[in-house]
C-alpha cells in the first residue's frame, strides 16, 4: 500500500537516529561496564566479567556516594513538591486571574543548571555573597563559612535543588488543575463546600494521577543531579557532597576509568528502573506515550 | 465594609467569576497568609536571578562590595571585557547554532514520527514508543562515554554536528512525546478530507495538520530549546576544550580558576540566561498548553 510505504518513510529518521544514536551508545554502554578500560592504560584492557560490579560492591567510596544520592533524592523530591503543590493551589485559588503572574512563579525553570549553581556559589560567598550578609543580618549564620562544613554544603545543594524543580512542579500541578473542568467548581461552589472542603475532597483526589507523573519525573530528575553540585561544591568539602553522578564523572572523566564510571552508571539506571516501576505498580501511574 | 460582607459563603477572593479586586476577601487572615507565602516565594524564586542580572552591570568594586550596594551607577564594562577583549561571543554563537539546529531536527524527524505512531500501529511501535521514553531516565554518564569513544573514531569531537547529533538524542523524545498528544486531538477526518481532495499521506500532514498543532510546535519548542541550549555534561565531554565550546561550558570553566573574576562571570552568566528569559516572556502561555496535552492527560 502506498500510503502505508509513506508512513514508513516518515517514521524511519525517528528509527534510524533512536538505532544509531541511542541503543547503540547504550550496549556499548553496557559492554564497557563488564570490560577493564582506562584509557591511560590501553594495554591493560580486556574482559572484566563482573569485575567493576564486584569492585562497587566492596568499594566504600561508592556507598557513601549512593547513600548521600538517597538522602539528596528524598528531600529534594519531598520538599519540591510539598511546597510546588502548595503554590500551585494557593495561585489557582488567589491568582487564577493572572496568567503572567503565574508565569513568573516558572522563570527559575528556564535558567541553565550551571548558572543557577554560579548564582548561589555567589550569593552563598563567604566574603562578599549577599544571601550570606543577609542570613547573617537576621541572625542565622547558615551561608558562607557553614558552606564548608559537610552538613551545610548537603544542605545548600538540597535547597539549590528544591529552588530550581519546584516550579516544574509548580506547572504540573498548575496544568493538573487548569483541566479540572469548570462544572465541577461550579457544581461544588453551589453545593457549598468551603475553600478547604473543595481542595481537600476534591481537587486532591483528581490531582493524584498528576502527583504520580510528578513523583516520577522528580525521582528521576533528582538522581540526574549533577550541574549545579558541581558548580556550587565540587563535590566537596572533602567529599561530602559527592552523589554517585559525580564520583561517576570523576572516574569517567578525570581518572579515565571508563568501566567503573559505566558500571555506576548501570547501578544507577537500574535503581530509575525499579523506581518507575514500583512507582506505576503501586500509585498506577500512567505514562503516556502514544 | 457593605461589600465584604456580600461575599459568597466559601468566601476566599478569586471565587466568583467577578475579579476579586471588588471585595474585602483578602483581608481575611487565611488569604493574607496565603498572600504572603505566595510572595514570599516569588521573592526568593526570582532573587537570585535578578541578583546576577544586576551585579553584571556593576563595577568590580560595586560587586563584591560589603554590605551589598543596592544602587549604583551601571556599566557594561563587565560585558565589555568578556564580548569584545575574550572569546565568549564565540561560544555565544556555538550555543545558538547548535541549539536552534537541535530544535529544527528533533521538530521535524519528531513529529512525523509522532503523527504516524499515531495514525497508524506498527509492529514496532510499542518498541519505539518505550525506548523513546526510557531515554528519558538514562543518566547522560551512560552515553556520554560511548558517545566520547564513538566520536573520538569518527572525528566528531569538538564539532557543531557532534554536539548537534548527541543533543538529537535526548530531545528527539520530547518531540515525539509532547507532539503525540497533539495529534491525538486532530480528527482522523480532517485527514481523509485532505488525501480526498488530493494530497498526499505526506502533504496532508505538511499543509493541514502540521498548521493545525502549532500550539504544539510552540510547547516542544520551548522545552527542546531549553534542553539543548543549557545542556551541560554532553558538551563538556563532547566539545569542552576546542572551537564547538558552549556558554554553560564557558561559565562553568571560569568557575573553576583559582581567582574567580566575579563580575566577568554575572556578565557571562546573564548573557547565556537572557535570551532564554525574553523567549520565556514570548511564549509561556504555550508551555502551560503543551503540558495540559502531554503529561497530564
Amino acid at each position: 500500500m502506498k500510503d502505508r510505504r509513506a508512513a514508513m518513510a516518515m517514521v524511519s529518521p525517528t528509527v534510524v537516529i533512536v538505532a544509531l544514536v541511542f541503543v547503540y551508545p547504550l550496549l556499548v554502554s553496557l559492554w564497557t561496564s563488564f570490560q577493564y578500560k582506562v584509557l591511560s592504560q590501553p594495554d591493560l584492557n580486556r574482559f572484566y566479567g563482573l569485575g567493576n560490579y564486584q569492585w562497587l560492591w566492596k568499594e566504600p567510596r561508592f556507598w557513601d556516594a549512593f547513600s548521600r544520592s538517597i538522602v539528596f533524592l528524598v528531600f529534594t523530591v519531598a520538599l519540591s513538591i510539598a511546597v510546588g503543590m502548595l503554590v500551585a493551589l494557593l495561585l489557582d485559588h488567589y491568582c487564577s486571574h493572572w496568567p503572567w503572574l503565574k508565569a513568573l512563579y516558572l522563570v527559575p525553570m528556564v535558567v541553565t543548571p550551571v548558572v543557577v549553581g554560579i548564582q548561589w556559589r555567589f550569593l552563598l560567598n563567604a566574603q562578599f555573597g549577599a544571601l550570606t550578609w543577609l542570613l547573617e543580618a537576621i541572625g542565622l549564620p547558615i551561608g558562607g563559612a557553614w558552606l564548608t562544613k559537610p552538613i551545610g554544603a548537603m544542605f545548600w545543594v538540597i535547597v539549590v535543588d528544591i529552588w530550581y524543580y519546584t516550579p516544574m512542579v509548580i506547572l504540573l500541578f498548575g496544568a493538573g488543575l487548569e483541566s479540572i473542568p469548570t462544572e465541577i467548581r461550579d457544581a461544588s461552589r453551589v453545593d457549598g463546600a468551603t475553600a478547604w472542603q473543595r481542595t481537600r475532597y476534591i481537587f486532591v483526589p483528581m490531582l493524584k494521577p498528576v502527583l504520580g507523573v510528578t513523583l516520577l519525573i522528580r525521582t528521576i530528575g533528582g538522581l540526574r543531579a549533577f550541574d549545579t553540585i558541581l558548580v556550587i561544591t565540587e563535590g566537596g568539602p572533602g567529599r561530602a557532597t559527592e552523589v554517585v553522578n559525580l564520583l561517576a564523572y570523576r572516574y569517567g572523566l578525570q581518572y579515565f576509568d571508563m568501566g567503573k564510571a559505566s558500571a555506576m552508571g548501570w547501578v544507577m539506571l537500574v535503581l530509575a528502573l525499579v523506581l518507575t516501576v514500583l512507582y506505576i505498580r503501586l500509585l498506577r501511574v500512567r505514562v503516556s506515550v502514544s | 465594609m457593605s461589600r465584604a460582607e456580600e461575599q459568597p459563603r466559601d468566601g476566599f477572593p478569586g471565587a466568583g467569576s467577578a475579579p476579586w479586586i471588588g471585595r474585602l476577601g483578602w483581608l481575611r487572615p487565611s488569604a493574607i497568609l496565603g498572600f504572603a507565602f505566595l510572595g514570599a516565594y516569588l521573592l526568593i524564586s526570582l532573587f537570585p536571578i535578578y541578583w546576577i542580572v544586576i551585579s553584571s552591570i556593576k563595577t568590580r568594586v560595586d560587586t563584591l562590595a560589603m554590605p551589598p550596594v543596592w544602587v549604583f551607577r551601571p556599566t557594561i564594562n563587565a560585558y565589555l571585557r568578556v564580548f569584545v577583549f575574550e572569546n565568549y561571543g564565540r561560544y555565544f554563537f556555538n550555543t545558538a547554532v547548535i541549539a536552534a539546529s537541535t530544535t529544527a531536527i528533533s521538530l521535524a524527524v519528531g513529529s512525523m514520527a509522532a503523527y504516524v505512531m499515531d495514525r497508524y500501529r506498527f509492529r514496532f511501535s510499542d518498541l519505539i514508543a518505550y525506548s523513546l521514553l526510557s531515554t528519558r531516565m538514562i543518566f547522560p554518564i551512560v552515553y556520554a562515554i560511548p558517545l566520547f569513544l564513538l566520536f573520538r573514531d569518527l572525528n566528531l569531537l569538538d564539532t557543531h554536528l557532534g554536539l548537534i547529533i548527541a543533543y538529537t538524542t535526548f530531545s528527539l523524545p520530547y518531540a515525539v512525546w509532547i507532539m503525540s498528544g497533539f495529534f491525538a486531538a486532530v480528527p482522523r477526518e480532517i485527514d481523509e478530507a485532505a488525501m480526498v481532495d488530493g494530497c498526499s499521506r505526506f502533504g496532508a500532514f505538511c499543509r493541514v495538520i502540521l498548521p493545525l498543532t502549532a500550539p504544539g510546535l510552540a510547547a516542544a519548542t520551548i522545552f527542546i530549546l531549553l534542553l539543548s541550549w543549557n545542556e551541560f555534561l554532553f558538551a563538556l565531554v563532547l566539545a569542552g576544550g576546542g572551537k564547538a565550546k558552549t556558554l554553560p561550558v564557558a561559565a562553568a570553566q571560569l568557575i573553576g580558576q583559582r581567582e574567580i573574576q566575579w563580575n566577568e562571570l554575572c556578565a557571562v552568566s546573564t548573557a547565556t540566561i537572557l535570551p532564554l528569559l525574553i523567549f520565556f516572556s514570548l511564549v509561556h502561555k504555550y508551555l502551560l498548553r503543551g503540558m495540559i496535552a502531554g503529561a497530564v492527560k
